[in-house]
Protein backbone atom coordinates (compact mmCIF):
# COMPACT_ATOMS: atom_id res chain seq x y z
CA UNK A 1 0.00 0.00 0.00
CA UNK A 2 2.75 2.47 1.00
CA UNK A 3 4.89 1.91 -1.90
CA UNK A 4 2.00 2.22 -4.31
CA UNK A 5 1.32 5.68 -2.50
CA UNK A 6 4.72 6.68 -2.90
CA UNK A 7 5.24 6.10 -6.57
CA UNK A 8 2.06 8.36 -7.35
CA UNK A 9 3.92 11.05 -4.95
CA UNK A 10 7.29 10.41 -7.64
CA UNK A 11 5.01 11.37 -10.84
CA UNK A 12 4.82 15.10 -9.50
CA UNK A 13 8.14 16.07 -8.16
CA UNK A 14 11.52 13.70 -7.59
CA UNK A 15 12.60 13.88 -3.97
CA UNK A 16 16.45 14.05 -3.94
CA UNK A 17 18.14 13.92 -0.52
CA UNK A 18 20.55 16.65 -0.51
CA UNK A 19 21.72 15.89 3.31
CA UNK A 20 24.86 14.20 2.41
CA UNK A 21 25.78 16.71 -0.67
CA UNK A 22 25.34 19.59 1.85
CA UNK A 23 27.13 17.64 4.74
CA UNK A 24 30.24 17.58 1.65
CA UNK A 25 29.72 20.98 0.69
CA UNK A 26 30.03 22.39 4.17
CA UNK A 27 32.99 20.13 5.00
CA UNK A 28 34.54 21.88 1.31
CA UNK A 29 33.92 25.03 2.79
CA UNK A 30 35.17 24.80 6.39
CA UNK A 31 38.22 23.26 4.45
CA UNK A 32 38.73 26.07 2.24
CA UNK A 33 37.94 28.56 4.56
CA UNK A 34 40.73 27.17 7.48
CA UNK A 35 43.43 27.07 4.16
CA UNK A 36 42.76 30.04 2.32
CA UNK A 37 45.38 32.41 4.11
CA UNK A 38 44.89 36.17 2.70
CA UNK A 39 47.71 38.22 1.87
CA UNK A 40 48.09 41.24 4.38
CA UNK A 41 47.11 44.52 3.47
CA UNK A 42 50.04 45.30 1.44
CA UNK A 43 50.96 48.72 0.13
CA UNK A 44 53.66 50.14 -1.77
CA UNK A 45 55.89 53.24 -2.72
CA UNK A 46 56.02 54.25 -5.96
CA UNK A 47 59.24 55.08 -7.38
CA UNK A 48 61.01 56.06 -11.26
CA UNK A 49 64.54 55.18 -11.68
CA UNK A 50 66.63 57.41 -13.65
CA UNK A 51 67.28 57.39 -17.40
CA UNK A 52 68.89 60.22 -17.48
CA UNK A 53 72.46 58.78 -15.99
CA UNK A 54 75.05 56.56 -16.73
CA UNK A 55 75.45 54.88 -20.05
CA UNK A 56 72.36 55.37 -21.43
CA UNK A 57 72.59 59.16 -21.31
CA UNK A 58 76.24 59.77 -21.76
CA UNK A 59 75.40 62.62 -24.24
CA UNK A 60 73.27 64.47 -22.04
CA UNK A 61 75.26 64.13 -18.59
CA UNK A 62 75.68 67.65 -17.19
CA UNK A 63 79.10 68.86 -16.88
CA UNK A 64 78.65 69.59 -13.12
CA UNK A 65 77.18 67.08 -10.37
CA UNK A 66 74.90 68.51 -7.99
CA UNK A 67 75.96 68.69 -4.49
CA UNK A 68 73.83 65.57 -2.09
CA UNK A 69 72.54 64.25 0.70
CA UNK A 70 74.17 61.20 1.85
CA UNK A 71 72.70 59.14 4.16
CA UNK A 72 74.19 56.23 5.67
CA UNK A 73 73.32 53.49 7.09
CA UNK A 74 75.99 50.90 8.97
CA UNK A 75 76.51 48.45 12.09
CA UNK A 76 76.56 50.03 15.18
CA UNK A 77 80.08 50.78 16.60
CA UNK A 78 81.85 52.31 13.49
CA UNK A 79 83.45 55.31 14.48
CA UNK A 80 85.23 57.45 11.31
CA UNK A 81 89.21 57.05 11.10
CA UNK A 82 90.19 53.83 10.58
CA UNK A 83 92.17 51.25 7.90
CA UNK A 84 89.32 49.43 5.98
CA UNK A 85 90.87 45.99 7.46
CA UNK A 86 89.93 47.31 10.93
CA UNK A 87 86.04 47.03 10.03
CA UNK A 88 86.88 44.34 8.70
CA UNK A 89 87.66 42.87 11.88
CA UNK A 90 84.93 44.87 13.62
CA UNK A 91 82.15 42.98 11.30
CA UNK A 92 83.32 39.71 12.13
CA UNK A 93 83.61 40.63 15.63
CA UNK A 94 79.98 41.62 15.47
CA UNK A 95 78.42 38.60 13.57
CA UNK A 96 80.54 36.37 16.21
CA UNK A 97 78.38 37.79 18.66
CA UNK A 98 75.05 37.09 17.08
CA UNK A 99 73.20 34.09 16.72
CA UNK A 100 74.38 32.01 13.46
CA UNK A 101 71.90 33.47 10.37
CA UNK A 102 70.46 36.08 11.70
CA UNK A 103 70.90 39.46 10.55
CA UNK A 104 72.60 42.66 12.26
CA UNK A 105 69.92 44.87 13.90
CA UNK A 106 72.03 47.28 15.78
CA UNK A 107 72.76 50.15 13.27
CA UNK A 108 74.01 53.92 12.99
CA UNK A 109 72.23 55.45 10.50
CA UNK A 110 74.23 59.14 9.80
CA UNK A 111 73.56 61.81 7.29
CA UNK A 112 76.42 63.52 6.36
CA UNK A 113 78.80 64.21 8.47
CA UNK A 114 76.43 64.34 11.34
CA UNK A 115 75.89 62.13 14.80
CA UNK A 116 74.53 59.22 13.64
CA UNK A 117 71.42 57.78 15.35
CA UNK A 118 71.12 54.30 16.91
CA UNK A 119 68.57 52.32 15.16
CA UNK A 120 67.26 49.03 16.49
CA UNK A 121 66.26 46.33 13.85
CA UNK A 122 64.77 43.99 15.94
CA UNK A 123 61.60 46.48 16.75
CA UNK A 124 60.36 46.48 13.21
CA UNK A 125 59.53 42.09 14.02
CA UNK A 126 57.56 43.17 17.12
CA UNK A 127 53.89 42.49 17.43
CA UNK A 128 51.76 45.44 18.61
CA UNK A 129 52.20 48.27 15.87
CA UNK A 130 52.98 50.82 19.34
CA UNK A 131 56.99 49.71 19.06
CA UNK A 132 57.38 49.76 15.54
CA UNK A 133 55.49 53.09 14.90
CA UNK A 134 57.82 54.62 17.57
CA UNK A 135 61.05 53.48 15.93
CA UNK A 136 59.88 54.22 12.30
CA UNK A 137 58.89 58.43 13.72
CA UNK A 138 62.61 57.95 15.40
CA UNK A 139 63.94 57.85 12.10
CA UNK A 140 61.86 60.55 10.35
CA UNK A 141 62.75 62.62 12.85
CA UNK A 142 65.85 62.63 12.69
CA UNK A 143 66.19 62.75 8.71
CA UNK A 144 63.67 65.37 8.57
CA UNK A 145 65.78 67.58 10.90
CA UNK A 146 68.64 66.71 8.57
CA UNK A 147 67.20 67.79 5.76
CA UNK A 148 66.04 71.36 7.18
CA UNK A 149 69.39 72.17 8.36
CA UNK A 150 70.28 71.93 4.62
CA UNK A 151 67.40 73.38 2.76
CA UNK A 152 69.15 76.60 2.57
CA UNK A 153 70.80 75.03 -0.91
CA UNK A 154 67.47 74.04 -1.88
CA UNK A 155 66.19 75.34 -5.42
CA UNK A 156 62.63 77.01 -5.96
CA UNK A 157 61.29 73.77 -6.72
CA UNK A 158 61.25 70.13 -5.75
CA UNK A 159 63.13 68.83 -8.36
CA UNK A 160 65.81 70.99 -7.92
CA UNK A 161 66.74 70.42 -4.05
CA UNK A 162 69.94 68.05 -3.70
CA UNK A 163 69.30 64.77 -4.85
CA UNK A 164 69.27 62.19 -1.80
CA UNK A 165 71.37 59.47 -2.25
CA UNK A 166 70.85 56.09 0.55
CA UNK A 167 74.35 54.09 1.41
CA UNK A 168 73.52 51.27 2.85
CA UNK A 169 76.05 48.53 3.99
CA UNK A 170 75.34 45.93 1.69
CA UNK A 171 75.22 43.17 4.14
CA UNK A 172 72.36 44.74 6.60
CA UNK A 173 68.83 44.18 6.15
CA UNK A 174 66.73 46.09 3.25
CA UNK A 175 64.59 47.64 5.97
CA UNK A 176 66.82 50.07 6.97
CA UNK A 177 67.49 51.39 3.59
CA UNK A 178 63.47 51.32 2.39
CA UNK A 179 62.95 53.31 5.94
CA UNK A 180 65.63 56.37 5.04
CA UNK A 181 63.81 56.36 1.59
CA UNK A 182 60.70 56.36 3.58
CA UNK A 183 61.49 59.60 5.70
CA UNK A 184 62.93 61.09 2.87
CA UNK A 185 59.72 60.76 0.94
CA UNK A 186 57.58 62.06 4.12
CA UNK A 187 59.57 65.07 4.34
CA UNK A 188 59.22 65.82 0.76
CA UNK A 189 55.28 65.37 1.19
CA UNK A 190 55.24 67.60 3.93
CA UNK A 191 57.73 70.77 2.33
CA UNK A 192 55.22 70.42 -1.36
CA UNK A 193 52.46 70.67 0.80
CA UNK A 194 50.84 67.01 0.71
CA UNK A 195 51.57 65.76 -2.56
CA UNK A 196 52.03 62.42 -2.86
CA UNK A 197 54.78 61.07 -4.76
CA UNK A 198 52.92 58.28 -6.47
CA UNK A 199 51.92 58.79 -9.68
CA UNK A 200 54.94 59.03 -12.15
CA UNK A 201 54.51 62.36 -13.07
CA UNK A 202 54.33 63.35 -9.74
CA UNK A 203 57.62 61.65 -9.55
CA UNK A 204 59.15 63.60 -12.20
CA UNK A 205 58.27 66.53 -10.04
CA UNK A 206 59.62 65.27 -6.86
CA UNK A 207 63.46 65.36 -5.50
CA UNK A 208 65.74 62.68 -6.67
CA UNK A 209 65.94 59.83 -4.01
CA UNK A 210 68.05 57.61 -4.98
CA UNK A 211 69.87 54.30 -3.89
CA UNK A 212 73.65 54.14 -4.43
CA UNK A 213 75.03 51.08 -6.37
CA UNK A 214 76.94 48.62 -5.67
CA UNK A 215 80.38 49.36 -4.54
CA UNK A 216 82.19 45.74 -4.86
CA UNK A 217 81.89 42.81 -6.66
CA UNK A 218 83.31 40.33 -5.02
CA UNK A 219 81.29 40.23 -0.93
CA UNK A 220 84.78 38.41 0.02
CA UNK A 221 85.59 39.97 4.33
CA UNK A 222 88.46 42.08 2.50
CA UNK A 223 86.21 44.02 -0.26
CA UNK A 224 83.14 44.59 2.54
CA UNK A 225 86.22 46.08 4.59
CA UNK A 226 87.07 48.21 2.00
CA UNK A 227 83.33 49.09 1.44
CA UNK A 228 82.36 50.04 5.05
CA UNK A 229 85.18 51.91 4.89
CA UNK A 230 84.24 53.56 1.89
CA UNK A 231 80.12 53.90 3.28
CA UNK A 232 80.89 55.48 6.57
CA UNK A 233 84.09 57.96 5.10
CA UNK A 234 81.26 59.79 2.51
CA UNK A 235 80.17 62.96 3.53
CA UNK B 1 -4.44 9.78 2.73
CA UNK B 2 -3.87 9.88 6.03
CA UNK B 3 -0.25 9.84 4.66
CA UNK B 4 -0.96 13.29 2.91
CA UNK B 5 -2.06 15.00 5.63
CA UNK B 6 0.48 14.36 8.04
CA UNK B 7 3.41 15.80 5.23
CA UNK B 8 1.25 19.17 5.43
CA UNK B 9 2.11 19.67 8.93
CA UNK B 10 5.99 19.13 8.79
CA UNK B 11 8.02 22.31 8.01
CA UNK B 12 9.45 22.18 4.42
CA UNK B 13 12.59 24.38 4.54
CA UNK B 14 13.89 24.84 1.10
CA UNK B 15 17.20 24.41 0.92
CA UNK B 16 17.93 25.73 -2.47
CA UNK B 17 18.97 29.13 -1.69
CA UNK B 18 21.27 28.13 1.33
CA UNK B 19 22.92 25.52 -1.11
CA UNK B 20 23.55 28.69 -3.77
CA UNK B 21 24.85 30.61 -1.40
CA UNK B 22 27.13 28.05 0.42
CA UNK B 23 28.63 26.97 -3.34
CA UNK B 24 29.56 30.67 -4.16
CA UNK B 25 31.34 30.76 -0.73
CA UNK B 26 33.06 27.26 -1.83
CA UNK B 27 34.06 29.01 -5.41
CA UNK B 28 35.05 32.10 -3.58
CA UNK B 29 37.52 30.69 -0.79
CA UNK B 30 38.78 28.14 -4.02
CA UNK B 31 39.43 31.38 -6.02
CA UNK B 32 40.82 33.80 -3.36
CA UNK B 33 42.85 30.84 -2.10
CA UNK B 34 44.74 30.22 -5.75
CA UNK B 35 44.67 34.07 -6.53
CA UNK B 36 47.04 34.99 -3.35
CA UNK B 37 49.58 32.41 -3.54
CA UNK B 38 49.95 32.60 -7.38
CA UNK B 39 52.35 35.63 -6.82
CA UNK B 40 52.74 36.49 -4.00
CA UNK B 41 54.75 34.11 -1.40
CA UNK B 42 53.37 33.63 1.69
CA UNK B 43 56.99 33.37 3.68
CA UNK B 44 57.89 37.32 2.72
CA UNK B 45 57.16 39.70 6.08
CA UNK B 46 57.39 42.95 3.78
CA UNK B 47 58.79 45.95 6.04
CA UNK B 48 57.29 48.44 7.64
CA UNK B 49 56.69 52.61 6.39
CA UNK B 50 54.91 55.40 6.60
CA UNK B 51 54.33 57.46 3.18
CA UNK B 52 53.03 54.16 1.19
CA UNK B 53 49.73 54.44 -0.65
CA UNK B 54 47.83 51.76 -2.01
CA UNK B 55 49.09 49.05 -4.69
CA UNK B 56 47.82 50.56 -7.67
CA UNK B 57 45.99 49.48 -10.83
CA UNK B 58 47.61 47.92 -13.94
CA UNK B 59 49.96 45.56 -14.76
CA UNK B 60 52.36 44.26 -12.36
CA UNK B 61 55.21 41.60 -12.40
CA UNK B 62 55.93 40.93 -8.47
CA UNK B 63 59.69 39.85 -7.86
CA UNK B 64 59.24 38.23 -4.59
CA UNK B 65 62.76 38.59 -2.99
CA UNK B 66 63.62 35.73 0.20
CA UNK B 67 65.19 37.08 3.00
CA UNK B 68 68.51 35.46 4.11
CA UNK B 69 67.47 34.19 7.17
CA UNK B 70 63.59 32.87 6.94
CA UNK B 71 63.29 30.14 8.86
CA UNK B 72 61.89 27.26 7.06
CA UNK B 73 60.95 29.38 3.93
CA UNK B 74 63.46 28.94 0.37
CA UNK B 75 67.23 29.43 0.70
CA UNK B 76 69.49 32.40 1.03
CA UNK B 77 68.96 35.29 -1.25
CA UNK B 78 66.31 33.46 -3.70
CA UNK B 79 64.14 35.47 -5.84
CA UNK B 80 60.72 34.20 -7.31
CA UNK B 81 58.62 35.22 -9.78
CA UNK B 82 55.41 33.46 -10.21
CA UNK B 83 56.01 30.17 -10.41
CA UNK B 84 59.44 30.35 -11.19
CA UNK B 85 62.33 30.96 -8.59
CA UNK B 86 65.73 31.53 -9.16
CA UNK B 87 68.51 30.74 -6.74
CA UNK B 88 71.72 32.29 -5.75
CA UNK B 89 74.23 29.35 -4.23
CA UNK B 90 75.36 31.75 -1.71
CA UNK B 91 76.32 35.16 -1.79
CA UNK B 92 78.54 35.58 -5.03
CA UNK B 93 76.60 33.11 -7.32
CA UNK B 94 75.28 36.14 -9.88
CA UNK B 95 73.49 33.12 -12.01
CA UNK B 96 69.85 34.76 -11.18
CA UNK B 97 69.97 37.92 -11.56
CA UNK B 98 71.07 36.98 -14.98
CA UNK B 99 68.06 34.78 -14.87
CA UNK B 100 65.71 36.95 -14.13
CA UNK B 101 67.13 39.90 -17.00
CA UNK B 102 65.78 36.82 -19.35
CA UNK B 103 62.75 37.31 -17.72
CA UNK B 104 62.61 40.48 -17.70
CA UNK B 105 63.12 40.63 -21.62
CA UNK B 106 60.29 38.54 -22.99
CA UNK B 107 58.03 40.77 -20.18
CA UNK B 108 59.47 44.10 -22.35
CA UNK B 109 58.94 42.38 -25.51
CA UNK B 110 55.53 41.77 -24.95
CA UNK B 111 54.36 44.94 -23.07
CA UNK B 112 53.12 48.28 -24.64
CA UNK B 113 55.71 51.08 -24.47
CA UNK B 114 56.47 54.43 -24.66
CA UNK B 115 59.50 56.61 -24.94
CA UNK B 116 61.00 58.19 -21.98
CA UNK B 117 60.12 61.58 -20.81
CA UNK B 118 63.79 62.69 -20.08
CA UNK B 119 65.60 60.61 -22.03
CA UNK B 120 63.71 59.90 -25.36
CA UNK B 121 66.17 57.10 -26.95
CA UNK B 122 64.80 54.51 -24.52
CA UNK B 123 61.42 53.03 -24.97
CA UNK B 124 59.60 52.50 -21.79
CA UNK B 125 57.24 49.50 -20.87
CA UNK B 126 54.40 50.41 -19.32
CA UNK B 127 54.22 47.84 -16.55
CA UNK B 128 55.77 48.08 -12.98
CA UNK B 129 57.86 46.33 -11.69
CA UNK B 130 57.00 45.24 -8.09
CA UNK B 131 59.78 44.49 -5.16
CA UNK B 132 58.54 42.44 -2.89
CA UNK B 133 61.51 41.71 -0.34
CA UNK B 134 61.41 40.73 3.03
CA UNK B 135 62.25 43.25 5.72
CA UNK B 136 65.86 40.80 6.69
CA UNK B 137 66.57 40.12 2.89
CA UNK B 138 70.49 41.46 2.79
CA UNK B 139 70.36 44.46 1.63
CA UNK B 140 72.66 43.65 -1.93
CA UNK B 141 69.75 41.59 -3.33
CA UNK B 142 67.72 44.90 -3.73
CA UNK B 143 70.76 46.64 -5.14
CA UNK B 144 71.36 44.27 -7.50
CA UNK B 145 68.14 44.01 -8.94
CA UNK B 146 68.05 47.85 -8.88
CA UNK B 147 70.80 47.31 -11.60
CA UNK B 148 69.28 44.54 -13.31
CA UNK B 149 65.88 46.04 -14.33
CA UNK B 150 67.36 49.23 -15.64
CA UNK B 151 69.16 47.18 -17.61
CA UNK B 152 72.19 49.50 -17.83
CA UNK B 153 74.64 47.21 -16.14
CA UNK B 154 75.54 43.61 -17.48
CA UNK B 155 73.31 41.43 -16.32
CA UNK B 156 76.71 38.81 -15.36
CA UNK B 157 78.65 41.50 -13.64
CA UNK B 158 76.65 44.17 -12.11
CA UNK B 159 80.02 46.36 -12.15
CA UNK B 160 80.33 46.71 -15.52
CA UNK B 161 77.94 48.91 -18.07
CA UNK B 162 75.98 46.94 -20.46
CA UNK B 163 77.77 47.52 -23.66
CA UNK B 164 74.18 47.13 -25.51
CA UNK B 165 73.24 50.82 -27.89
CA UNK B 166 71.08 52.68 -25.90
CA UNK B 167 68.13 51.93 -28.14
CA UNK B 168 68.55 48.21 -27.28
CA UNK B 169 68.30 48.31 -24.00
CA UNK B 170 64.90 46.94 -22.50
CA UNK B 171 64.74 49.32 -19.51
CA UNK B 172 61.84 48.98 -16.76
CA UNK B 173 61.90 52.20 -14.52
CA UNK B 174 58.46 52.10 -12.54
CA UNK B 175 59.58 50.50 -9.58
CA UNK B 176 57.08 49.73 -6.06
CA UNK B 177 58.62 48.41 -3.53
CA UNK B 178 55.85 46.71 -1.64
CA UNK B 179 55.63 47.25 2.56
CA UNK B 180 53.23 47.72 5.21
CA UNK B 181 52.14 50.44 7.57
CA UNK B 182 53.66 50.56 10.95
CA UNK B 183 50.76 49.54 13.05
CA UNK B 184 49.70 46.26 11.12
CA UNK B 185 51.42 43.07 11.62
CA UNK B 186 51.92 40.05 9.55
Amino acid sequence: MARKFSRKAEDNAVPLDMTPMIDCIFLLLIFFILTSKFTPDEKAIASLMPTDKGQAAAASVSPIPKEQVNIKIFPAGMTKGHQPSAYRDKLTEIRAALQPGRPIQEVWLQVGGEDPLVIDGSKFAQAGGDAVKAEVNKIHQHIHAALDSRKGSDGASRKDAQPVVIHCFSALSWKFALLAYDAVREYERVTSGGKAMQKAAELLEAREVMFAPPRVRNYTPNEVGNELHEIIHFR
Amino acid sequence: MAKLKLESTETEIDMTAMIDLVFLLIIFFILAGKISSEQRSQQITVPPTKTATKLPEGDRIIINVFGSTTIGGPPANSIRVGTQTFEAKGIEDFSAYAKLRQLLDRAYDRADKKPDVKNPTLQIPEVVLEIRADADTEYRVVQEILQIVTDSVDPNDAMKPNTVPAQEMKPFIAINYTTRRPGENK
